[in-house]
């Protein structure tokens, strides 16, 4: 064989060996790219269904929160009528009266004093307001039971979650990980 | 024979150089995204285990819910005052 055709072969294979070796590279790399975009999507959809129904509970919220305040309102108006004396509710006017109280300072009219000073009981409806506080201290522990375990359930979740993506970045566990939420449905799709 | 040798010497002093110039241009940005999916992946899927509080907004919902109503009892009793 003519050395010429020798060289020739030699830098064929070569270039052929680069060229593979270059794609294979390249293949990996898009793999691993692969892996990567499905549980980040994965996890994009668990984000969207977690958020999804977030605006009607908000509304509910804000709903909730107008209607109190709008009851208060209404409430101490009445009050106001009833008693025959302008009642305060500005800011300004409880910021005077407490800076009033607090240094001496002369309040003429009264302004502010109702708005400031606590509620008044009605006589006769004590004890069904003692029985209303037993009730919403009640709630209020069964509430905090309920938080607390809501508490417990995310920290298993956080720490489920941190395991999952601990076995993503291991190598030997190349396959993407369920767990980040929506992966079966994703793939589905 | 010497077509040949020019042949050869071209083949290796400018193919093969040109190949892997070739080949490193697409192997660098694939390297890259490579990187930049690993970075998304360790900091930017991390947030979904983060937004697990939100399953206690439908508790503040129910929270205010009987706030509201406690308010209602309230208001009505103090109109029943005398």
């Amino acid at each position: 064989m003519d050395p010429a055709h020798v060289v020739l072969l030699l830098g064929t294979a070569i270039t052929v060996v680069a060229i593979a070796g270059y794609l294979i590279a390249i293949a990996l790399i898009l793999k691993r790219v692969i892996a990567r975009l499905v549980v980040i999507l994965g996890a994009v959809d668990a984000v969207i269904e977690t958020a999804e129904p977030i605006g009607p509970i908000i509304d509910d919220i804000s709903k909730d929160l107008d209607n109190g305040r709008k009851l208060v309102e209404n409430g101490v108006e009445r009050l106001a009528d009833r008693k025959g004396a302008p009642i305060d509710l500005s800011v300004t006017g409880r910021r005077q009266q407490e800076l009033a109280d607090r240094f001496g300072g002369a309040d003429p009219d009264g302004r502010g004093r109702a708005a400031t000073a606590a509620p008044p009981v009605p006589p006769g409806i004590e004890m069904e307001l003692a029985a209303d506080r037993h009730a919403a201290a009640d709630r209020t522990a069964a509430a905090d039971r309920d938080v607390a375990a809501d508490r417990h359930v995310a920290a298993d979740r956080h720490v489920a979650a941190d395991r999952h993506v601990a076995a993503d970045r291991d190598p030997a566990a190349d396959r993407p990980s369920p767990g980040l939420g929506g992966l079966g449905r994703w793939r589905k799709r | 024979m010497t077509l040949l040798w020019i042949g050869n010497l071209v083949f290796l002093a400018v193919v093969i150089p040109a190949v892997v110039i070739i080949l490193r241009r697409v192997l660098s940005p694939a390297i890259e995204i490579g990187n930049y999916a690993d970075d998304i992946m360790e900091h930017g899927a991390q947030f979904a285990p983060h937004l697990s509080a939100l399953s206690e907004l439908a508790t503040t919902r129910e929270l205010v819910r009987q706030v509201n109503a406690d308010l209602e009892r309230y208001v009505r009793a103090l109109d029943r005052m005398p």
